[in-house]
């Protein structure tokens, strides 16, 4: 678990603004300047080196990935324990762990769906964000319908086993 | 600009080791450097006006049994949701309990078979997510990277899921 952590923190700190700077390796006099004179865009990025205050694409938010990275693995693995542990030992109080984090774990994957496919270059500004929204009312669409179901019928659980009873 | 430029490779050339380099440098500063001073957003925009085509992509690269099981991972994930996303929301608005809509589906009859084939359809995607999502977890630990022990992994996860949905349709 530690690892799964170590690597999300490290992923961070890899810079991948040298792969850009490498052919300029040999001539070290000309490192900044010709970069800076044929192609001052990226220049602009290459300079100050990757750290968490700078993302590396202006498409990436200011906001630390890592943290959010981490809780969904956390969440993956935490999802793997509960399922089994419910269906062999029932209770409501598991019923309602299940439809948790089924619906956190489809919420974070549908997200990243939205994010990749629906981005504002593509669709628009305002499709983007209303994709991303749209993914936050159905996910709490999804997790209210899943409690009620476990309130007020058999609970979700009980509903597999008995589907594949019948 | 132009002059800019000129001076810029001026200094550059002076203080430059490579003689090779120095020379073309020198010689080449006095005309004027048809560089154009973009933003990547400029360029992106420009191309869009002058209606460049893109290159193709996914018609044209190969299919493999990283990219195939990565994109089924992402589809299964998506149709599980979407599946429990119309279940959810088809009992919120039906007036009975879940037993019994279950008995009126199960006495309508449809046969053994198709019995069999739809637990096999409901459970295979749900086996896939699962064990390629233990395969993705793996990684993320930094592990199973090789060519060889992707595809074998890989393998192992079809394998599995097939297998598993097929105990579950008979159980």
């Amino acid at each position: 678990m530690t690892s799964l952590i170590a690597n999300g923190i490290n992923a961070k700190r890899h810079s991948t603004n040298m792969a850009l700077l490498c052919g300029f390796r040999r001539l070290p006099c000309l490192q900044r300047s010709v970069v800076q004179v044929t192609a001052p865009w990226l220049s602009a990025r290459a300079a100050a080196p990757l750290s968490v205050s700078r993302p590396a694409l202006s498409s990436q938010l200011a906001e630390d990935h890592v943290k959010h990275w981490n809780a969904e693995r956390l969440l993956t693995v935490g999802l793997l324990g509960v399922l089994p542990v419910a269906f062999t030992f029932p209770s409501p109080a598991l019923d309602y762990a299940v439809a948790l984090s089924v619906a956190v774990h489809s919420h974070w994957g549908m997200e990243a769906i939205f994010a990749d496919y629906a981005r504002p270059k593509r669709v628009g500004v305002f499709l983007s964000k209303a994709a991303i929204g749209a993914n936050y009312f159905m996910s709490a669409f999804l997790l209210g319908a899943l409690f009620y179901f476990n309130y007020t019928d058999v609970g979700v659980v009980e509903a597999v086993k008995m589907l594949w009873r019948a | 600009m132009a002059l800019c430029l000129r001076l810029a490779s001026r200094s550059v050339a002076a203080n430059c080791s490579s003689r090779i380099l120095q020379k073309s440098l020198l010689t080449t500063s006095s005309r004027s450097w048809a560089i154009q001073q973009y933003s990547a957003e400029e360029w992106e925009r420009k191309n869009e006006k002058m209606g460049r085509p893109l290159s193709p992509h996914l018609t044209i690269y190969k299919f493999q049994l990283t990219s195939m099981l990565s994109i089924t991972h992402r589809a299964t994930g998506m149709g599980l949701h979407f599946g429990l996303l119309c279940f959810a929301g088809v009992m919120v608005l039906l007036p009975n309990s879940y037993p019994y809509y279950l008995t009126l589906l199960a006495g309508s009859g449809g046969g053994k078979a198709l019995l069999v084939a739809s637990k096999f359809i409901i459970s295979w995607p749900f086996f896939f997510h699962t064990f390629n999502g233990i395969r993705h977890l793996v990684w993320d630990m930094g592990k199973g990277f090789s060519i060889k022990t992707l595809y074998k992994s890989g393998y192992a996860v079809v394998g599995l899921s097939i297998l598993a949905a097929l105990v579950a349709a008979v159980v």
